[in-house]
């Protein structure tokens, strides 16, 4: 069991409560903190704390500064092995401190040293495309063996592409979640929830029985581009709630990374927009090792284009497609193969990882460093 | 004098011998039937009455009863007014003619004429099975009947004319058996292949299915031509032959869905339920039981729209008749089975609005509602869909070019030869196409080479397979073998299977 500090023990007391707002519960905590009379205190400032809270919050301090209280919240946490990490404690993590509004509590349950480690984050939105989605994948394994801590939400599509491409790798990984362990949105992901608990870590601001809201995602979206040095937005549309993490990546001055994509392609437009308002452009992994002057742990020059044994009809598809994705139709065309000929080649491709859906019945190349 | 006259009623596909025996008696004026008859039964004498009246004859004033043997089967619909009329008239002396061995058919007008009834094909060959030759029916059911070898057929149009037929006054002329030329009604399809621009993978989808008879499902946004697609299904399976034609005529008699004109039913049968259809609709029954959707579309295509809006318990329902190809309806009159052989072809979209996957339209459904629409499917029914496409809306320019894609009669040739293959396959199995084999069949027909099993495996790993789907990838790679006339399996074949696969 951990042994909590009472200022941290206070914080956890704080963040327990409802109905305050960041800013009073920051005022209380420098108030309270270090006061060994908790309860006489707040009832001797009864005038003075009722001006800064009002009515209904003041008797809520009262009520709750008792010691069955406290220990109801820390039963709380340590029956479901969670571990608060108050602002005041020392492995809370230094990326996230110096940021605006850091959380005051951040409720964790995994592995604890990845909280310092040096971390990025790979957002995308939930209805990626299939490329979009083996895109994250291709980056999510490079980052993860060049040594990052990769960051992430725990929602469908890019989200859970990045956790289990870095869990199946062995590599970190933290998901911060929307809201409260008891409460994780999706419901379906629970598993992959607790996957990511045992083998890596996952956050969250909220005390456990606080439901997910959805006001609480773009919040959560703060702790995610706080956490990490850098940022890639894998895919997006214009508004959509990835951008929010961009912006609070552009507001703490971390490194933004943004996928291109083609003109009237709705999912990417959002990331063109990121790289037109001076993100950094990336497509392929090595960009962003590059940046950080790391070479991939592998110790592949990818300067040096793959040659991947491909027949010769697999590599007339892999030219075609060289120029971007294409409708089948078109593929036919260009290669002058029959359909039946074409489809068996491209499930092939699709199995070797080469080619993948771009869109119903269009397909795409995964990487960009094949040799022609 | 009691007159004794032969007729048929129905029960399921089949006909029962009824004999009609009718007696005058003296006392009050009356016509009583008595046997177990329905009331549109009862309500014959009405009819019989008026119809003698009108045909210039007279119905004596005496109490008349006519008795339906059997009497424990239950007798339906009007097909009886035209014999008991015959022996209301033998019964009193009004006609004097030899009636022994011949069938009577038909409904009776108030004027005397006769109107055309259902299931008369079935009643047919069930009384020429049992040894009848001669039949008198109604003028209306002369083209359904016209099939039927070793059976002499009087089609006529009134009473007058069946009564101065027996008395020899004036006789009908025998209606002239038909041979039946398969693809008789090939035109009659009014849409080809040839005038479905681009998708050439649900095209090619399309053939796959038919040459094996799998059941396949497009999925696709609103208006990308699924309907269109599917409605060329018909148009590339192979000809009718003369059993599946009566086969399904006999249903679609039965079903009262044959329209005056129509012969023997010779093209493919079409049909799309909409998806508020009630399980019943679909499977058959009702009080007076019939046969359903899925039986009418027997030998043929059930088209189902939009297929997850159909209630669950509807499409649940589609699972036997898939397996087993015959529908057995139960209820408490008694058990009644209707074949029920057909391709089923599903559209769905990839989400309720639609868009999900495309590349440039944007989706607005949450990842929760496609999840959910998706399950509306259940894995059970999924399993018997072999094939799987996406279909994607057709650019403008393939729209309006003028490039002649492959014409359906050219498409059935090869479906022909694939299905000729199976035929010889499957001869001592019980079944006809790659598409009804089972894990049995599939174990004897479909040796996989060590590279074959080495691509599903790896398929398997990086495409993330259910193992449900490893022998629907075996069995459609079974029917591209075919299609190629390859007697092995190859790599490819089991590759382009794969591919089949969206859901």
């Amino acid at each position: 069991m951990i042994k909590y500090t009472p200022s941290e023990l206070c914080l956890i007391w704080l963040d327990s409560l409802t109905g305050f707002s960041y800013k009073a519960k920051q005022g209380l905590y420098n108030l309270l903190d270090g006061k060994t009379e908790l309860k006489k205190f707040i009832e001797l400032n009864r005038v003075s704390l009722t001006a800064d809270v009002g009515d209904k919050n003041y008797n809520t301090l009262l009520q709750s500064a008792n010691k069955s209280y406290f220990a109801g919240v820390l039963d709380l946490l340590n029956e479901r092995n969670i571990v608060a990490v108050t602002i005041c404690s020392k492995n809370y993590p230094k990326e996230l401190i110096n940021t605006a509004n850091p959380p005051l509590v951040l409720y964790a349950k995994g592995n604890l040293e990845l909280l310092n480690e040096k971390a990025f984050a790979i957002v995308g939105s939930r209805k990626s495309l299939p490329i979009s989605i083996s895109t994250a994948e291709t980056y999510a394994k490079s980052l993860s063996n060049a040594g990052f801590t990769l960051v992430t939400g725990i929602a469908e599509g890019v989200d859970k592409t990045v956790l289990e491409t870095a869990l199946k790798n062995s590599g970190k990984v933290i998901s911060v979640t929307a809201g409260g362990f008891d409460n994780i949105y999706p419901a379906s992901h629970i598993e992959l929830f607790n996957q990511v608990a045992k083998e890596g870590l996952v956050l969250s601001e909220y005390p456990p029985q606080v439901k997910a809201m959805p006001y609480n995602f773009p919040v959560r979206n703060r702790i995610i581009a706080g956490l990490s040095k850098g940022v890639l937005i894998v895919s997006g549309a214009i508004k959509s709630g990835t951008l929010h993490t961009a912006e609070y990546a552009e507001e703490f001055g971390r490194d933004l990374f943004a996928i291109p994509y083609g003109v009237g392609v709705p999912s990417g437009a959002g990331c063109n927009d990121l790289i037109k308002r001076g993100a950094y452009l990336t497509d392929t992994p090595k960009d962003i090792l590059d940046f950080y002057g790391i070479g991939e742990t592998e110790g592949q020059d990818s300067a040096k284009k793959v040659a991947l044994n491909l027949t010769d009809d697999e590599k007339s598809i892999v030219s075609a497609l060289s120029n971007g994705s294409m409708h089948i139709d078109k593929l036919c065309e260009v290669t002058g193969k029959k359909i039946f000929e074409i489809m068996p080649i491209i499930a092939v491709l699709e199995i070797k990882a080469i080619v993948v859906k771009a869109g119903v019945n269009v397909y795409g190349l995964t990487r960009n460093d094949l040799e022609e | 004098m009691i007159a004794k006259i032969s007729s048929y009623v129905l029960h399921g596909l089949n006909g029962i011998p009824i004999e009609i025996e009718v007696d005058v008696n003296n006392g009050l004026p009356a016509f009583d039937i008595v046997g177990l008859a329905d009331t549109a039964v009862k309500e014959a004498k009405e009819r019989v009455r008026s119809a003698i009246k009108n045909s210039g004859r007279q119905i004596p004033t005496r109490k008349i009863t006519a008795n339906l043997a059997p009497a424990d089967v239950k007798k339906e619909g009007s097909l009886l007014d035209l014999p008991l009329a015959i022996g209301v008239l033998k019964a009193c002396g009004g006609l004097v003619a030899d009636t022994d061995g011949i069938i009577f058919l038909g409904e009776l007008s108030l004027d005397g004429s006769l109107r055309r009834i259902n299931g008369v094909l079935p009643i047919i060959i069930s009384a020429v099975t049992a040894g009848y030759t001669k039949f008198i029916i109604p003028k209306g059911n002369a083209n359904e009947s016209s099939y039927v070898a070793g059976a002499k057929i009087y089609p006529a149009e009134s009473l007058t004319e069946v009564i101065n037929h027996l008395s020899g006054l004036k006789p009908i002329e025998e209606l002239k058996i038909r041979d039946y030329v398969a693809g008789e009604g090939k035109n009659l399809y009014d849409t080809d292949l040839s005038l479905v621009k681009g998708q050439t993978v649900a095209k090619r989808a399309l053939e796959i299915a038919v040459a094996g008879g799998h059941n396949l499902l497009f999925v696709g946004a609103p208006g990308t031509g699924k309907t269109m697609l599917a409605k060329c299904i018909p148009t590339i399976m192979p000809d009718m032959t003369k059993e599946e034609a009566l086969e399904t005529t006999k249903i679609h008699s039965v079903a009262g869905v044959l329209k005056d004109g129509d012969g023997i039913v010779c093209t493919r049968p079409f049909r799309s339920p909409h998806h508020t259809a009630t399980t019943v609709s679909l499977t058959g029954g009702g009080s007076n039981v019939r046969p359903g959707e899925i039986s009418m579309a027997h030998n043929g295509v059930l088209f189902m729209d939009e297929m997850p809006e159909y209630s669950r318990s509807t499409l649940e329902a589609l699972r036997q008749p898939l397996e087993d190809n015959v529908i057995t309806v139960s209820r408490a009159s008694g058990n009644v089975t209707y074949p029920a052989n057909f391709i089923l072809c599903g559209s769905m979209n990839p989400c309720p609005c639609g868009n999900y996957g495309s590349e440039d339209k944007v989706c607005t459904c949450t990842p929760n509602q496609i999840a959910k629409y998706k399950a509306r499917l259940s894995g059970p029914l999924l399993d018997r869909i072999d094939i799987q496409v996406q279909v994607d809306s057709v650019k403008y320019a393939e729209l309006s070019s003028n490039e002649q894609a492959e014409s359906s009669s050219t498409v059935r040739e090869r479906v022909n030869k694939a299905r000729k293959i199976q035929k010889e396959r499957f001869k001592d199995d019980g079944i006809l196409t790659n598409g009804s084999m089972g894990e049995k069949h599939i174990k004897k027909y479909c040796a996989l080479s060590k590279e074959c099993e080495s691509i599903l495996q790896s398929a398997y790993e990086s495409l993330h397979l259910s193992p449900r789907a490893r022998s629907r990838i075996i069995k459609v790679a079974r029917t591209i073998a075919d299609t190629c006339e390859s007697v092995d399996i190859a790599p490819a074949h089991i590759l382009e299977a794969i591919s089949y696969r969206s859901l």
